[in-house]
């Protein structure tokens, strides 16, 4: 077969790649325009292709047959406006498209007319020994300059959105501009410089195989999601070339032989082909998979520190919020306590004779200004209690060699006055030995007073017996005949909560639950027990304090 | 005569126990500045000043923190016998925090009255 024939077989082979892409870039393409119409642009670009082949292969059928084809090829002039529609769809600038789309069609089917019905823009062919050349007509340089005026708006529109355009988009305008530079570059010199230098232009079929390789690029850019999986574009890139090649062979096989065994190679090779690509993308697939996992781990991490660190803030700003508030209660200590410490200080130099001396009425008054003075002061020490218990902080100094029995004596000695106005007794059963525990004086003080100052308060007639007595363990009972508590008054009695109980809320006004929550406090704090007991309401109560002895004397 | 010390910034406090401590003719120096006690201390150390028995140091003062003048007192081979008395309106829960050193005794201002200070003041002047 001679070279001629050869080069119009490729040229068909060609228009076929063109339909291929058309089918490509149609099927499942919906609504997406910028795909429809650069469908049409293969299409188009196919024609080209197919009677630049027809041109070459019925050369035997006499000039006037290949000369009716190769005019037939200005069809493909068509292409360029497919392409600017093309353009405008896929930049999404579609404004008066029709209008501006008529005018491009208007000058290319007038150029495809005059090139049908006369010589305007092709005169004759010329046979060589390999090529056949053209030789235009007059309209010829016309219709270049048209093309070329196509391509640079198309560019143009391309550039435009390159500029504005980010990450994914902006590789696809890439390939776009590259195919259409490269197209225009080589067609500008295969099919307009190149002629005008020699007078004739045979060359004209290198456009076909450009045009091909401008919109497949174009299509693969527009076809794929990932354009940058270089490995795949590769693998895909070489296979193509092998089929094409391959597929070349089975039309210039020699004989029948040659062509079976060709066609078998084609197929061969096609298969393993579409095999290689598919397990190359599955690859590349997977590794991005993995990738994006990762991702997707370190993400996680970061949210777990981050939420670490909230944590962590949170607990520091906590504690410096406690620390503030530890802060301001050793202020609110110092300033609560400093003006009752100048009454508590006056009232008792009255008392004791150092402003002379007073009258009895004088003397009574002052002492009740002292006692609530005294109270005050009991409240502002157990409300600063309260809260270091709250904060968690050791309230108590536990000091050797404490005896229990004067620090009773003491609080007796403190009631007397109450006890003496109500007419109820206060007796302490002294104990034969004389006892000494580990303590913190005050606190225990503090506590036991509240007990008994709670059995005296709740006492109407009777009164209340206090004992103490170490047999396996040093323990203080303090029985009262009382109002007594109830079953349930006895649960809850050591509670936080201002629990005084039904019969003690009738019988007095007056009262705070908060006393037998820090003595319990505080006994604990000394690692001992505290309970309460009572045969029922009427029936009085009894308190029991047990606490860790370390030494007789 | 013996006399003792008592280191305190409020003055309806200094005037209780002014009166208290003359009632009971005890000898007594009233210090309202932190500074003014550092002064004469480091002037008992110096052989300038007779040294008293007792002081009184309050934990707040104007300028300074009282910890540094039980300290300035306790870690001096002169004055380290003077027997001080914390005395204070911070509660005895604070006591771990002084530092490694530690007071002859702590007082709670409000839970004493001038009657009972005076007392315990006379009886640490003879025990010792």
């Amino acid at each position: 077969m001679d070279i001629i024939k050869i080069r119009g077989i490729t040229l068909f082979v060609v228009a076929l790649l063109n339909l291929f892409l058309v089918l490509a870039l149609w099927y499942k393409s919906k609504k997406d325009k910028a795909r429809i119409w650069l469908g049409y642009t293969a299409l188009f670009s196919g024609f080209y292709a197919f009677f630049c082949g027809a041109t070459y292969f019925f050369w035997d059928k006499g000039m006037e047959v290949s000369l009716g084809w190769y005019k037939a090829t200005w069809l493909g002039v068509l292409l360029l406006p497919c392409f600017i529609v093309f353009t405008y769809y896929f930049t999404g600038k579609t404004k008066n498209l029709y209008l501006k789309a008529i005018v491009f069609y208007g000058i290319s089917f007038v150029i495809v007319y005059l090139s049908f019905t006369t010589d305007l823009f092709v005169k004759s062919l010329r046979l060589n020994a390999y090529n056949i050349s053209s030789l235009a007509g007059p309209l010829d340089p016309f219709g270049r300059v048209f093309i070329l005026f196509c391509l640079a708006i198309s560019i143009t529109n391309l550039l435009k959105e390159y500029f504005t355009a980010e990450g994914f988009r902006k590789i696809q305008i890439r390939y776009f501009i590259l195919g259409t530079s490269i197209f225009v570059v080589t067609g500008m010199i295969t099919t307009s410089i190149i002629p005008f230098i020699i007078k004739e232009s045979p060359y004209y079929d290198i456009a076909a195989y450009l045009s091909f390789v401008w919109i497949g690029l174009t299509s693969y850019a527009i076809l794929k999601y990932k354009l940058m999986d270089i490995k795949i574009i590769t693998t895909e890139l070489f296979s193509f070339a092998l089929w094409i090649t391959l597929a070349l062979k089975i039309f210039l096989s020699e004989n029948s032989q040659d062509r079976i065994i060709n066609i078998g190679v084609f197929l061969a090779v096609l298969f393993f082909g579409i095999f290689l690509i598919r397990s190359v993308t599955k690859e590349v697939r997977q590794k991005e998979q993995l990738e994006k996992l990762a991702k997707e781990i370190e993400g996680a991490y970061e949210k777990e520190k981050a939420a670490h660190e909230v944590e962590k803030k949170a607990r520091e700003e906590l504690e410096s919020l406690g620390r503030a508030k530890n802060q301001f209660l050793l202020a609110i200590q110092h300033h609560l306590r400093t003006p009752l410490t100048a009454m508590i200080g006056y009232s008792d130099l009255i008392l004791n004779g150092a402003y002379g001396k007073q009258s009895k009425k004088m003397l009574e008054v002052i002492n009740k200004f002292q006692a609530s003075t005294k109270s005050l002061i009991k409240m502002v020490n157990e409300f600063l209690d309260i809260t270091q218990f709250q904060l968690g902080k050791e309230v108590v100094n536990l000091i050797s060699g404490i005896e229990i029995e004067p620090i009773i004596s003491e609080i007796a000695e403190e009631l007397k006055f109450e006890t003496e106005k109500k007419g109820i007794y206060l007796k302490l059963q002294k104990p034969e030995k004389l006892f000494a525990i580990k303590a913190d004086r005050e606190k225990l003080k503090a506590a036991l007073y509240n007990i008994i100052d709670n059995a005296v308060k709740y006492t109407l007639k009777g009164g209340v017996d206090i004992k103490i007595e170490s047999k396996d363990v040093f323990k203080i009972i303090i029985k009262d005949t009382g109002i007594g508590m109830s079953q349930n008054h006895q649960k809850n009695l050591f509670n936080k909560t201002f629990e005084r109980g039904e019969e003690a809320k009738k019988t007095f006004t007056t009262g705070r639950g908060i006393g037998l929550y820090i003595a319990s406090e505080i006994i604990k704090a000394h690692k001992g027990k505290i309970w309460a007991d009572s045969e029922g309401e009427g029936k009085g109560s009894t308190f029991h304090i047990e606490l860790p002895y370390e030494a007789i004397n | 005569m013996d006399k003792i010390f008592l280191i305190e910034d409020d003055q309806s406090i200094i005037d209780v126990y002014k009166i208290a401590f003359k009632s009971a003719k005890i000898n007594a120096e009233f210090f309202s500045w932190g500074k003014e006690a550092i002064e004469k201390i480091k002037d008992i150390q110096s052989n300038k000043e007779e040294k008293p028995k007792i002081m009184l140091i309050d934990l707040v003062l104007p300028d300074i923190s009282g910890l540094e003048i039980l300290k300035l007192v306790k870690e001096n081979e002169k004055t380290k016998d003077i027997l001080c008395f914390v005395f204070s309106n911070y509660t005895n829960s604070e006591q771990g925090e002084f530092n490694g050193v530690k007071p002859d005794k702590f007082i709670l201002k409000t839970n004493i009255t001038p009657t009972e200070l005076v007392k315990l003041v006379k009886e640490s002047i003879n025990h010792n």
